[in-house]
Formats: structure tokens, sequence, C-alpha cells
């Protein structure tokens, strides 16, 4: 016996195993705890200053192409001020006809705001944690978003003040999706983390470059009407069943900050 | 004293590994600080003296990973005892050169165990040729001055 415990490398696999087992069975949820409570003000200071500094240098790298940016959002701002006097004009006129045919208004999901603290150990942007949890009302599989209802994950573990939230770069994450335009579904994941890929579009339909993806609300996991990306690149071949496309998605994951979870009712 | 500042340089780089890391990313690529930092510490130290503290310090990472649980424990035990019997059976001096080289083939043995469990588990995982080549790069810069500051600590 003595001897058995003289072996490190066996001692550890041992506790490790142990470990792995107790992690299962839900006995480290505690421990789990404390250490991101006391880890937690360190690792929001941490995180805020690094935002900074990467804010700052960003700033310096992109100052030549500022003025040209400029211009482009300038236009791009007309375009969109052009296209919601239009869209206030549809809201107006289906709220008339909703009243009008007796149908009630969706309820609004509420939502809870939070603190992104730190990103995934592996440095692949896999996974964030934020510092709301199920004190706070937060759920496992709620969906994340941030400003202007641009879905950025699910929460995939919850522990008392904490979230651990499965970003949509994340190869194994799945999203029902739809494109805006046509209404052609499919199915969305993470794709070597830089950018999306939509999959199981039908081959014979036509999907163009530049076309807004939003959730399609399939499954139920996700409201329906997320925007989750842009086409960028369509990829069809006759001999598949289906084409696939690349979707730049909209969220800016180096510069993620506050996200709002969706406390569905 | 010593034993508490190592595991304050422990704690202190998981924090910066969740926390600043993700902003050094090039590629989907980062360094790998917790690596660097306990290779260092096995080819100083051994891995008799220090198993302990590579399992602790693959338990802290397995909090803030979206992996599951066991998987970079386990690479990390693995890479790190292969790498303490390289450093007693076939180098003979522990110079700097010899160090470094160690560090960095601690590194892709870590990133093969991390592919072949995640096959195992059956894990999708973002990694190519391309990222674990990044990552080697990160992981040298790192080294250097892991093993710089790890001696003004020891020595």
């Amino acid at each position: 016996m003595r001897n058995f415990f003289s072996y490190p490398l066996i001692l550890s696999l041992l506790i490790i195993f142990s470990l792995v087992f107790l992690n299962y069975q839900g006995w480290l949820k505690t421990p789990q705890n404390t250490i991101l409570n006391l880890t937690v003000s360190t690792q929001k200071t941490i995180y805020q200053y690094s935002l900074k500094i990467n804010g700052f240098f960003n700033f310096l790298f992109s100052m030549n192409f500022l003025n040209q940016e400029n211009i482009e959002l300038k236009q791009e701002n007309l375009k969109l001020f052009g296209q919601i006097i239009q869209l206030e004009e549809v809201v107006r006129e289906n709220e008339f006809l909703r009243q009008q045919m007796g149908l009630e208004l969706s309820e609004n999901n509420s939502l809870i705001l939070a603190h992104v603290i730190g990103w995934d150990s592996s440095n692949s942007r896999k996974s964030f944690l934020i510092n709301k949890g199920a004190k706070d009302g937060v759920k496992k599989k709620a969906a994340i978003i941030t400003s202007g209802n641009i879905l950025v994950g699910q929460t995939i573990e919850v522990f008392d003040s904490f979230s651990r939230i499965q970003s949509i770069l994340d190869p194994n994450s799945r999203i029902n999706a739809l494109i805006q335009e046509s209404g052609i579904t499919g199915l969305i994941r993470g794709n070597q983390g830089l950018n999306l890929i939509l999959d199981l579009l039908p081959q014979r339909e036509e999907i163009k470059e530049g076309e807004i993806v939003i959730t399609s609300g399939l499954a139920g996991l996700f409201p329906s009407g997320l925007l989750i990306g842009k086409i960028q690149k369509v990829f069809s071949l006759d001999v598949q069943m289906s084409q696939t496309a690349e979707v730049e998605p909209i969220t800016d994951f180096n510069n993620l900050e506050k996200v709002f979870v969706i406390k569905s009712k | 004293m010593k034993f508490f500042l190592v595991i304050l340089i422990f704690i202190l780089a998981i924090i910066l590994q969740v926390s600043a890391a993700p902003f050094l990313v090039v590629f989907n690529t980062g360094p790998n600080l917790i690596l660097i930092l306990v290779l260092t510490l096995v080819i100083l130290k051994t891995f008799k003296r220090t198993w302990w503290m590579v399992v602790l310090t693959g338990f802290l990472i397995e909090l803030f990973s979206g992996l599951p649980f066991g998987l970079i424990s386990l690479s990390l035990i693995g890479s790190v005892y292969l790498i303490d019997w390289l450093n007693r059976n076939v180098f003979s001096t522990t110079n700097f050169l010899a160090m470094i080289s160690l560090i960095i083939l601690g590194s892709l043995i870590y990133s093969i165990l991390i592919i072949i469990l995640a096959i195992l588990f059956k894990i999708k995982l973002i990694l190519n040729m391309q990222n674990l080549f990044i990552e080697l790069s990160y992981n040298l810069i790192m080294a250097i001055i892991f093993l710089y500051a790890a001696k003004k600590i020891f020595y």
C-alpha cells in the first residue's frame, strides 16, 4: 500500500478520476461556487481593463481607416433611417390590423443584464462566464443576447451567482435559423471559432451574399427573430443534397462586455 | 513562504488566462499561461515534488473551462509526466535551450492529448495546424519570460 502511494502519477490519476466522479454526481458545485465567488472581483477588474487596453490598441491600428469608415457609416445611417420610417409605418399598420382582428400582442420576454467576466481557459471563444446565476433567475438553456437583439449564445451551466455561456462560435452549438429575406431555414453551427456555418439549406434555392440570418424559433430553444449574422459565402455542389453558407456573426466577440439573459415566461 | 507565493502565482495566472489572455488571441489562438507555468515548475522541481500542484491547477482550470470535466486535468498530467521523464532520462543537462525545447514539446504533447481525449469524448474542438503553430509560437515567447522570472524566484 505504501509503495502504491509513492507513485505520484497513479495518485494523481486517482485524484482526477475521483474529482470527475464527484463532478458527475454534482458534488463539486459548492467548491466551484466558492472559488468563483472569491475570484469574481479580480476577474471582472482585469477583464474590464483588458477590454479598455484592447480598445485603445484597436483605435490606434484603425486610425488610417477611420475617415473612410465614417463616410460609409454616414451612408448606411441614411439608408437605415429610411428603413426605420418604413418599418414604423408597418408597425402602426400591424397594430391596427391586430386590433381589428382581435389578436393579442405577443408578450415581451424580460431580460437580465449581466457582465462578461472571463472566457474559456482554452482561448477558443467556445464559452464564457457571466456574473449572474440561479439567484438572479438565470436558467439552463436560456438565450443570451446583446443590445439590438443579437444572439450570442445560451447558458449551459448555471451556478448560484454565475453562469457559463456556450457561444454561437462553438462548433458543438446548433441553432435553428432562417434567412430573413427568403425564409429558407437551416442549421447554424460554429466554424473553427472564426465565423459560422449555415447548413442544410435546400439545394434548389437561391441564396445571396449579404442576406440576414435570424433565429427561426424552431425546436423552441431560442425565441424567433434574434439576429445572428450575414451570409458571407455560399457553397453549392450538385452532388450534395444541401447547400452550405458561411455566415459572419454580427456580434463583436472581441469586445463583448455586457449581455442580456432572456428570462422566458 | 515560497509555497504560498507559488499558489498565489498560479491563481493569478488562471485569472489572467480567462480575463486577459482572450484579448491576445490571434486567429482564434492565444497563449496557454497555465501550461507554461506548470511545465516550467516541473522542469525546475521534478514531477515527484510538484504533482499535487499540477492536480490542483488542473482542477482550477476545469472550473473555468467549457470542456467536459477531467479532459484538461488528464492532458495536463500526461504531458507534464512525459516531460519530466524526458528531462530526467533524455536531456543530460537542464540549460536554457533544453528547458525551452521541453516546454514546446510539452505544449505539443498537451495539444495531442487534448485532441485524443476530445475524440474519445466525441467533442468538436477548434484546433487545426495553423492554430497549433500559433499556439506553440505564443507559448515559446511566454516560456522565455516565465523561465527568466522562475530563475529569479527559485535561485
